[in-house]
């Protein structure tokens, strides 16, 4: 199958770009803090707010090296399957800290989304939906953010940790919507007042454009001019919420568990920002696109993977969170069982794994399955539409309702699906 | 300033990098003339063959022929005993008649004796003359009784005759067609070996009128030996009658390369990495990513797996035998190399100082170093038996890191010395565009051993993309080779001496790995598409002529 990957796709590029448009300090780069949901104070997770976090492996992680491991047959590759924490359930060993974890986790081993390309498969794993022509879908962390974020946050309801984004993931549920991207895992950029710039100018300065701002609204009221303000006023907020942004306060102990590379650092950073209240993180590992030397490279990448996913988890047990925390490990698709002449596996959305856990998820279950020699779904197949049901009544939210794009209904999930029950707690 | 002379050069350097110029010494590079001697231990191994598999024949043939003799005789018996089923069931019939009769000569002669007994004008002569007459019809009459007894008797003893002749006449059937297939497969193994005996004949007899020189020059394809899944390594065994092929189905096959017959060896939980034979024995070493080493016993006649051992945590990509014998090199994903007594498997030294995955190993000809090389593309000598560090090598040409994949990409995947221990050369993928589309130049970097100066960086003349995955100096030392691929298969020839590519030829497949023949002429290719397949340098023996 030709690699679209090195094809230039979005999804291929979002380690190179950022699409931060960063905090500013006083009124001049507020603009790009369009992003923020609304505005008040912060709450811990001592509430029973919802929160997600997905971990994203980009490029597309091979279940055969992950979760649904077939040691021996012709398609299995050269890894041994494990015994996890869960009697019964082995996945590769590849993964042995996350194997530790199994109780807390959930393995759905039937997705088919039938979608081979990077761009495709992702809108899937990420709108629940197909790609439609002239219409556009929130993303899983938009919806969330705007559905779970406290009315009053001051803080961003959506954050991606190292990986780009967009504002176009908020789609019709406005820009506030959208992800802030920590480009590399880079606090936002100019998150403190300038120093040269005192507590007072600085206010005379948003009083002043204020003022300006009311007159201008005064004869064009619109909503993108309601979004501009408002992001000014985000960012204000934001500005005193700065020390979540704060990484240097990493312990050495959390660094050593959670590893000192940047993933480990990312993941660390999920904690500390859901911690925090933030609704929904996202961190992007990649890359997994193994058209060659697929064995090698998951390797290298799982072995990165697996300390700090499987620390994170630990982490959420150990401070009680896991009831309010839904955790999902997902990729835009699988890989191919056929091994080919490069010792590489291709795109395969037809048989494939997610990792679930936390919040609305019981615990230590495998749902699906896949034959013999991981070729194709045998019991329970489940799309995107089946996935975004589940996440929804994970964390309590009702997905046959639809939200309304300019008085439009649009469905939260795909009607022609429903919830995996069998993973619901 | 005047330069150094060369010598001079080399010994400082030697010196530098705390090498005794005693150490070793380099042979001159030996005129490969073994083709032909090859060549006749193949004719004589295949003779051997042809002359056993006629005994095979003969013998098979009897066994066919006592088959075919115990049908006629079963047959016979069965003829016999059906005749006897039918000869006693008359004879009952027979003998019952004169049973009847006779009762009814007796009913005559009672009757009449009793009538002559009852005539008052009888005498007593008629009278005991007709009771006499009485009692000798009774008597005869007995007899008779008697003999349908007999009769029924010999039918009872014929009946049960008949269904175990039956039964023998099937038996013998039964072992007719197996006898025959038998008989058949011996009989076209035979006819076939007797043509590989005088196909190697006719080689060695053509070889002898004019010694065969490997040329740099597309190779012919002279066998294709065929398994289930792809092949990850190969070896020729010392002896040149086997090929060993590591396989993506965890055994190693080994073939017998003059009769194509293969043997699965089988203990192995993991794709095979490598295997190397033990100088001067029947012992052969294997490796694979489940990280075990296996110590096979007899792997030129019966393959007996005697010892396995842990040797690294996650996969073994390589190990080497030293030239004496006496150690095992192995190397790991644990960043490890790890060095075991062959004799008993113990573990005698761990080499600690790769920071990455340990992709290789080789022992230097002349058995006093070992280098060792990683996914960093960096080399590492060792010393034998003290085990110290002697240098490193700079070989990141073969590595590098994709900012777009985040991903290292590379290593060191084919090592070989040259025979008189010169050259050291290195190949995998080289100026990588796209990591993880295997986008990069098959490449090879030769090291100068005494300098340890890279002196060439090898790639194949023409565009190719892909990796070298196998590389081995040509025994003669006059060429160096590789095979590797990426979308499609290539083996490439390099003069190491001029730093020149000399010839490209394009393989129907990926290949993993190569072994070059102790002949010099042959070389046994591990490829993706589920086979060993042997190539030739050598010349094609003509034709035999046209019967007229």
């Amino acid at each position: 199958m030709y690699c679209s990957y090195a094809c230039n796709s979005n999804e291929h590029a979002i380690s190179r770009r950022s699409f931060l448009k960063g905090v500013t300090a006083g009124a001049a780069g507020a603009a790009g803090f369009g992003g923020m949901v609304g505005s008040a104070g912060a709450q811990a997770l001592a509430t029973t707010q919802k929160h997600v976090v997905v971990f994203y492996l980009a490029g597309g992680v091979s279940q055969l090296e992950t979760w649904d491991p077939k040691p021996g047959v012709e398609t299995g590759g050269p890894f041994d399957k494990i015994q996890t924490s869960v009697p019964g359930i082995e996945i590769s060993e590849l993964l042995p800290l996350t194997a530790q974890q199994m109780h807390h986790l959930a393995l759905i081993r039937s997705v088919n989304h039938k979608e081979g390309d990077h761009g495709k498969g992702d809108y899937i794993m990420q709108t629940g939906m197909r790609q439609a022509p002239g219409f556009e879908y929130p993303y899983l962390g938009s919806a969330m953010a705007k559905q779970l974020s406290p009315p009053d946050s001051p803080l961003p309801g959506y954050i991606h940790v190292a990986g780009g984004g967009s504002k176009a993931e908020a789609a019709f549920l406005g820009a506030k919507y959208a992800p802030l991207s920590l480009n590399d895992g880079n606090p936002p950029a100019n998150l403190s007042r300038y120093a040269t710039l005192t507590e007072q100018s600085d206010a005379k300065r948003r009083e002043f454009r204020n003022k300006l701002s009311q007159r201008f609204i005064a004869g064009r009221r619109q909503a993108e001019t309601e979004v501009y303000n408002q992001s000014y006023d985000q960012a204000m907020k934001l500005m005193s919420k700065k020390e979540i942004f704060d990484f240097n306060r990493m312990t050495d102990l959390d660094l050593e568990r959670y590893g000192k590379h940047d993933f480990g650092r990312h993941c660390l950073m999920a904690r500390n920002l859901i911690e925090s209240g933030v609704t929904f993180v996202k961190v992007s590992h990649s890359n997994y696109d193994s058209h060659s030397e697929n064995f090698n490279f998951h390797i290298e990448q799982l072995g990165e993977f697996d300390k700090p996913f499987s620390a994170f988890v630990a982490d959420m047990a150990a401070r009680s969170m896991l009831d309010n925390v839904l955790i999902i490990v997902m990729s835009e698709f699988g890989r191919t069982p056929n091994i080919n002449a490069r010792v590489g596996r291709d795109h395969w959305g037809t048989a494939w794994s997610i990792c679930l856990g936390g919040a609305g998820i019981k615990k230590g279950v495998a749902v699906g399955k896949t034959n013999d020699k991981g070729t194709a779904v045998i019991d329970r197949e489940v799309d995107g539409g089946h996935l975004f049901h589940t996440y929804y009544s994970a964390v309590g939210l009702d997905s046959t309702k639809s939200f309304f794009d300019e008085g439009r209904p649009v469905a939260k999930a795909d009607p022609k699906t429903s919830a995996i029950t069998e993973i619901l707690a | 300033m005047t330069p150094l002379p060369r010598t001079l050069l080399a010994s400082l350097c030697l010196i530098l990098a705390g090498i005794s110029s005693q150490a070793w010494s380099a042979d001159p590079a030996p005129v490969l003339n073994l083709g032909l001697k090859y060549a006749q231990r193949d004719a004589q191994r295949a003779a051997e063959a042809s002359q056993a598999a006629a005994t095979r024949l003969a013998a098979e043939v009897a066994k066919l022929q006592a088959a075919e003799k115990l049908i006629v005789d079963s047959q016979a018996a069965k003829v016999a005993a059906d005749k006897a089923v039918i000869d006693t069931a008359a004879a009952i019939v027979a003998a019952e008649t004169a049973r009847v009769a006779a009762d009814k000569t007796v009913l005559d002669a009672v009757a009449n004796a009793q009538k002559v007994k009852d005539d008052a004008a009888a005498d007593q002569a008629a009278k005991d003359l007709a009771q006499q007459t009485a009692t000798t019809a009774q008597t005869a009459a007995t007899a008779a009784a008697e003999l349908v007894k007999a009769k029924q008797a010999a039918k009872v003893v014929a009946d049960t005759n008949k269904p175990v002749a039956d039964k023998q006449l099937e038996v013998a059937q039964a072992t007719l067609k197996p006898a025959q297939e038998a008989k058949a497969a011996v009989e076209k193994d035979t006819v076939a070996i007797a043509a590989i005996a005088k196909a190697t004949q006719d080689k060695a007899a053509f070889y002898a009128t004019a010694l065969p020189v490997a040329k740099v020059e597309p190779p012919r394809l002279i066998q294709t030996l065929t398994h289930t899944r792809p092949f990850q390594s190969c070896r020729i065994d010392p002896t040149g009658d086997f090929v060993f092929g590591g396989c993506q189905d965890n055994s190693i096959q080994r073939w017998d390369l003059v009769l194509g017959t293969k043997v699965p060896m089988v203990g192995h939980k993991s794709w095979i990495a490598d295997f190397d034979f033990q100088p001067g024995s029947n012992m052969l070493i294997s490796a694979a990513y489940e990280g075990r080493v296996h110590w096979w016993n007899d792997a030129l006649t019966v393959p007996t797996s005697i010892r396995n051992v842990a040797a690294h945590k996650g996969q073994v990509r390589a190990l080497s035998f030293s030239r004496d014998g006496q150690y095992i090199a192995t190397a790991g994903n644990d960043k490890m190399v790890r060095i075991w007594r062959a004799a008993d498997g113990a573990l005698l030294k761990e080499l600690e100082g790769h920071t990455r995955h340990v992709y290789n190993v080789a022992f230097h000809p002349n058995g006093k170093h070992l280098i060792s090389g990683d996914l960093m593309g960096i080399l590492k000598q060792w010393e034998v038996e003290s085990w110290q560090l002697v240098r490193d090598y700079d070989a990141k040409l073969l590595t590098g890191y994709d900012p777009t994949f985040k991903a290292d990409c590379g290593g060191i995947r084919g090592i070989d010395f040259s025979p008189d221990g010169r050259f050291l050369a290195v190949g995998g993928i080289g100026e990588v565009s796209n990591a993880f589309a295997g986008i990069g130049k098959p490449m090879v970097l030769i090291f100068d051993w005494v300098t340890g100066q890279r002196i060439h960086v090898l790639s194949p003349k023409g565009a190719f993309q892909g990796t070298v995955w196998g590389l081995q100096f040509h025994p003669s030392g006059s060429f160096l080779l590789g095979v590797g691929g990426g979308g499609s298969g290539g083996m490439w020839f390099w003069d190491v001496e001029t730093g020149t590519a000399l010839l490209d030829v394009a393989l129907p497949q990926v290949a993993f790995d190569l072994s070059i023949h102790p002949d010099g002429l042959r070389i046994a290719v591990a490829s993706y598409d589920n086979s060993i397949k042997i190539f030739d340098l050598g010349p094609k023996t003509p034709d035999a002529a046209p019967a007229k």
